[in-house]
């Protein structure tokens, strides 16, 4: 029987890694990520499966950190918030939160469907200035937004204001996103 | 190489000597020159020839309002056309060069336009040349064509990169002058996040070009204090360089900052410039006023100069148009121009002051009451004519002349929501009236407050009132001293004469312009603004616009007030193209979204297509194939004749669970789906609300509460925002909830009579994938390479015994290797879109081609699919009328006759009779050459097709002039039993 092996949303199987200037720009290919959407009717149940798994649920533009499940990077696993009733869960898989919810909540399997980047220096907002609209001058850790990043749909997340951030892009794009990320370091 | 004109002080740095070239010839400057004072350092007088008549202009202006000093700069692919001289920083190795003149800037041969002035004035094109009517088009359109215009572009691509930005502040001040740094400092102070932006290299504005000190110290040294502050200050932001160039809706502002124009080229991967979109809470518009000119015969020869401009060469860049300069004022600031020439040594020839009650001077004669009436001189001013009060004449040598006929206010920003200024008759100018974009005020000269003193201290009291807007509380801070002149201006347009008078100087527009244009009753200032074109040049007749509406308003014995002006639009200051593109050019226009197989495609040297966004493997061509042709007939016949796997990931996928997901799909879909058992799939309709198919594709039923929707590659996006409108504002009652999970998912379709061998391989063994384990249109979660979680679908597009297989997309690659690893024994053969459109046009399945937007599930021949028994979208709609006709559209199979070709597109008319659109039956929407059938087949819609099988008929495209003839068939030209799927 053959076996699969992974790469990473680039196509490699070693993630990008690079100092641009003052930014580092480093792939993160093995954090779990899972959506979660509550489902009519289920508040009761939907917050107590919440309140056990995930600690506070964050308002609308934050995320708010949690202990990781297993699959998670231990670092930044965080329940991001995605719209009324939807979160985006970092550092848990999507079984272990189907467990949790049970029929509270509809699950899916993100793990793929994005690209994530860490950006970290002491630039990184200069360089993010040129890439979307969020206010992220101000962002502080905790805050969280989906945004547009050259047409891509994206999320930033805000891990320390000014100096550490995460992007998520979607997976299909990770090449463009890349190159955009890439040309915003080189151009300040 | 000596600096003639230059004069000891002001602002520039004589440490830093700079060396430029203009016209092939090699002259120095300093560093914090323009090009425009080096040139007039240089005494450089003549730096153009106008668009029409081709005279000879100078530069009148020190700012971004400069209609004559236009050049190209720099060479090669790099080179500009119409680059303002007097925006232009000096450094070192600058090359510019003059336009539209041959051979030379001193001897221009097209400076014959000038002599047939009469043939060319407003509106000539409709009057002059219309005779013949044939030579029109070949002869006098071309001729025109090639003579307009002032520079030319490189004709190669821009080389440059530029960024787009996006910043966000609670005070935008636009403009870094008196009023700007005053607003900036008492907003910076109170911990308001600000953005000052200024289109000048140095703040300051007027404060750098005017002798006025500031609090005991110089207006420049003043400005200097208070950036050094607001440089300290984190919450402030400094943006020099940079123009607002527009204002949108919710606060949003344009900004354009030149980061690489004031040196040779900027590095490597760095911007040239980025265009910032500011989003501000609230702005401040500071931007200054603009000196008008009067007019009066031969206004427009080199030397002439707005009397403000002439202050800031001496002043700010210690350089004098000439060693003797005349001046010609109706207000109180042309005799500051006196003083400050005097001040610098320069000999003032004259002061002409149009005001009978004219102060006296102690610099220079001064001839009250009287006006300029004329000028000469050969490629420059030499001398002016004067009619003096009484009516006598005098002749005054001079080689510049500083003319004031007052100030506009920069209102343009404040009329970018259609706002419209408002005249103040005191100070004989428009100032911002309604329509002022909200969260928007204005300080200073750009709002008719022209003092020094009246600036400052207007500045901060507007950012006070607009922090308290917002919740932010300013403190009024001592206000330093400065000068408090009134304004005293008593209006004098144009002096009165029979010699043309120049009102536009880019455009060659004349008082005699705006005269034609009342007479041939162009009145309204919308019309005469385009039928003269007066205040259309690049310049947006920011020294023209209010001349000759006031002129307009004389002839037309209305108000200035009534006359009102014309739309100010973005941009402010012309702007490149490339840098409202950024970085979305050539290949980055748009992101590009690659499967999950892409890279061992391109290793297999497929054809790439375009798929939206997508690129999709096309065909993979082999060793010695020389023709697309080959490639997919192999690809289509190895299909269907063992086994074949080709990358479909890119079809949108949309997940839906929840307790009403069944009844959510039973009304986006016309077919039924709460019915469908757990495990299968099938294959749905979806109609817009007026009957027309939007989309289809399978659905499968993963779960009790569990759906996966599959949709068209083309239609993934829309339809997922549909889904989302029908869950969020249709029906906010249903217990449903939609993610997409498109890039989440690798999936293969595996197709032909071994693609369930080749599966077997990989399967993980308990799951029964046999015919009776898992029959057509069979679904589940399965597993595959010893653990792998995967999705099998039993599901054919190309109506061979097939599957489409899932995997996580980190697996993709590995998967498809796998798969051609696992298929090798039976000649697997990956194939692209080509081929899949091949086999699906031979099954007779729809795709984009035939759901145009224009056809319904009747002309599917799908009818009985708009289920009776529940409501759906379109249901209702779709029955009208004229959509259930006996004898409306019908899908049928096209085959072409005689080694003919179906061509998509043609329209298909009976075999004999006209050729019009009475007689159109239909037309075809797809076509391929099918290798099994040995024939080019197609797929399309005509009248009554389903009674017409086996007829003839005519397929058209007579914009090619081609004509076929084809025979129509069902549609389902191959195993139209559907034996093979379910083997």
């Amino acid at each position: 029987m053959a076996s699969l092996t992974p790469t990473t949303a680039l196509g490699g199987t070693i993630p990008f890694d690079e100092t641009i200037g003052g930014n580092r720009i480093r792939e993160v290919s093995d954090a779990a990520m899972a959506s979660l959407a509550m489902l009519k009717g289920q508040g009761a149940a939907f917050k107590k499966a919440a309140a056990s798994r995930l600690g506070e649920l964050p308002a609308p533009g934050h995320a708010v950190g949690h202990a990781a499940g297993h699959g998670g990077c231990a670092n930044h696993a965080s329940t991001i918030w995605m719209g009324p009733d939807q979160y985006l869960v970092e550092g848990i898989d999507a079984a272990t939160l189907a467990a949790t919810f049970g029929a509270s909540a509809a699950i899916t399997d993100q793990s793929d469907a994005w690209v994530r980047f860490d950006v970290t220096g002491g630039d990184v907002v200069a360089m993010l200035e040129r890439l979307s609209g969020a206010d992220t001058r101000r962002m502080q850790a905790g805050s969280a937004t989906r945004t547009a990043i050259h047409h891509m749909h994206c999320v930033i997340v805000c891990r320390a204001g000014g100096t550490d951030f995460t992007i998520l892009g979607p997976r299909s794009s990770a090449a463009s996103l890349h190159h955009a990320l890439v040309a915003a370091a080189a151009s300040l | 190489m000596t600096q003639v004109n230059r004069l000891d002080g002001g602002l520039i740095d004589r440490s830093t000597p700079l060396g430029f070239t203009f016209d092939g010839r090699r002259y120095g400057g300093f560093a914090g020159d323009t090009l425009a004072s080096a040139l007039v350092a240089n005494g450089v007088r003549l730096v153009g020839r106008s668009f029409k008549y081709h005279r000879p202009r100078g530069i009148i202006s020190a700012g971004s309002e400069e209609p004559n000093g236009l050049v190209e700069l720099r060479t090669g692919a790099r080179r500009e056309p119409n680059s303002r001289v007097t925006m232009t920083e000096l450094h070192d190795g600058l090359v510019a060069t003059s336009q539209n003149r041959f051979p030379s800037l001193g001897f221009d041969l097209m400076a014959v336009n000038d002599r047939l002035s009469n043939f060319l004035g407003a509106g000539f094109y409709y009057k002059t040349f219309m005779w013949p009517k044939a030579f029109w088009e070949r002869v006098y359109e071309p001729i025109i064509r090639r003579a307009a215009g002032l520079g030319a572009l490189s004709g190669e691509d821009d080389p440059d990169v530029y960024d787009r930005g996006f910043r966000h502040c609670d005070l935008l001040v636009i403009g870094a002058g008196p009023a700007g740094l005053s607003a900036a400092l008492t907003a910076g102070r109170a911990g308001a996040e600000v953005i000052l932006v200024d289109e000048d290299f140095r703040a300051g504005g007027r404060l750098l070009q005017e002798s006025f000190g500031v609090g005991g110290v110089s207006g420049a040294d003043w400005a200097a204090t208070v950036v050094a502050e607001l440089q300290s200050l984190p919450n402030v932001r400094l943006m020099p360089r940079s123009t607002a160039i527009g204002v949108f809706d919710h606060g949003i502002h344009a900004v354009l900052e030149r980061t690489g124009d004031h040196i040779a080229a900027p590095d490597a991967g760095k911007p040239r410039q980025i265009l910032w979109r500011v989003y501000a809470r609230r702005s401040l518009l500071c931007a200054g006023a603009t000196e008008r000119l009067i007019g009066f015969a031969d206004n427009d020869r080199p030397g002439i100069m707005q009397a403000g401009a002439v202050r800031g060469y001496v002043n700010r860049f210690a350089a004098t148009p000439a060693e003797h300069v005349a001046v010609f004022t109706n207000n109180d600031d042309g005799h500051r121009t006196a003083t400050d020439l005097a001040a610098a040594g320069v000999d003032v020839a004259a002061i002409i002051d149009s005001r009978p009650d004219a102060p006296k001077s102690e610099v220079a004669e001064v001839f009250a009451g009287a006006v300029v009436s004329g000028t000469g001189g050969r490629l420059g001013i030499g001398h002016v004519d004067i009619r003096l009060a009484g009516g006598g004449r005098k002749h005054v040598q001079c080689g510049a002349l500083a003319v004031s006929g007052g100030w506009n206010p920069n209102v343009h920003l404040t009329c970018h929501h259609r706002g419209r200024p408002a005249w103040q008759d005191d100070i004989c100018a428009f100032v911002p009236g309604e329509g002022v974009p909200p969260g928007m005020a204005v300080a200073g000269a750009a709002r008719g407050v022209f003092s020094t003193a009246g600036t400052i201290g207007d500045g901060q009291a507007q950012a006070i009132a607009q922090l308290a807007e917002i919740g932010i509380t300013a403190a009024a801070d001592t206000l330093p001293e400065a000068e408090d002149a009134p304004v005293r201006i008593t209006p004098l347009w144009h002096v009165p004469g029979k010699k043309r008078a120049w009102l536009d100087q880019q455009n060659d527009v004349t008082v005699k312009d705006v005269k034609l244009a009342h007479q041939e009753n162009f009145r309204a200032v919308e019309h005469l603004k385009r039928y003269t074109t007066l205040g259309m040049a690049g310049d947006q007749g920011r020294t023209s616009n209010v001349l000759g509406l006031a002129i307009m308003a004389e002839l037309t014995g209305k108000s200035i007030a009534e006359t009102g002006t014309t739309i100010y639009r973005p941009p402010y200051t012309p702007t490149p193209i490339a840098a409202f593109a950024g970085r979305s050019v050539g290949r980055d226009f748009r992101p590009t979204r690659l499967t999950p197989s892409h890279h061992w495609a391109a290793e297999q040297g497929a054809t790439f297509v375009e798929a939206g966004a997508w690129l999709r493997a096309q065909w993979f061509p082999r060793e010695g194939e020389t023709h697309w042709r080959e490639s997919v007939d192999r690809e289509v016949l190895a299909t269907r004749d063992s086994v074949g796997v080709c990358d479909v990931s890119t079809l949108g996928k949309i997940d839906i669970q929840g307790r009403d997901a069944g009844a959510f799909l039973d009304l986006a879909y016309s077919n039924t789906f709460s019915t469908l058992a757990v495990g299968k799939t099938r294959y749905g309709l979806m109609l817009r609300e007026d009957g027309m198919v939007m989309d289809d594709g399978t659905t499968a039923r993963l779960g009790e509460m569990h759906y996966v929707m599959t949709t068209t590659t083309a239609n993934a996006g829309s339809v997922y925002r549909h889904l989302e409108f029908v869950r969020q504002c249709l029906r906010p009652d249903m217990d449903v909830q939609l993610i997409s999970a498109t890039d989440s998912w690798a999936q293969f379709a595996v197709a032909g009579p071994n693609a369930r061998r080749v599966l077997q391989e990989l399967v993980d063994p308990q799951h029964d994938i046999s015919n009776e384990g898992f029959p057509f249109m069979a679904c589940g979660a399965i597993s595959v390479c010893d653990g792998v979680p995967a999705r099998l679908f039993r599901i054919s597009f190309s109506g061979e015994l097939a599957y489409e297989i899932a995997v996580p997309a980190r697996y993709g690659d590995s998967m498809i290797r796998a798969l051609m690893a696992a298929g090798e024994p039976w000649g697997i053969t990956p194939y692209g879109t080509e081929a899949l459109g091949v086999m699906r046009i031979e099954k007779g399945h729809v795709t984009g081609n035939e759901l145009n937007g224009t056809i319904t599930a009747r002309n599917l021949g799908m009818a009985r699919m708009v289920s009776a028994k529940k409501d759906s979208i379109g249901a209702v709609l779709a029955g009208r009328e004229a959509l259930v006709a006996e004898d409306g559209l019908c899908l049928v199979g096209l085959e072409a006759l005689d080694d003919g070709q179906v061509i998509a597109g043609s329209h298909l008319f009976d075999a004999e009779g006209p050729v019009d659109a009475a007689h159109d039956r239909g037309y075809v929407t797809s076509a391929a050459y099918s290798p099994h059938i040995g024939a080019s087949i197609g797929l399309g819609f005509i009248t009554r097709g389903a009674e017409r099988h086996g007829e003839v008929v005519r397929a058209l495209n007579p914009l090619e002039g081609r004509s076929a003839l084809v025979r129509i068939c069902s549609p389902h030209f191959i195993d139209p039993e559907g034996e093979r799927l379910r083997g």
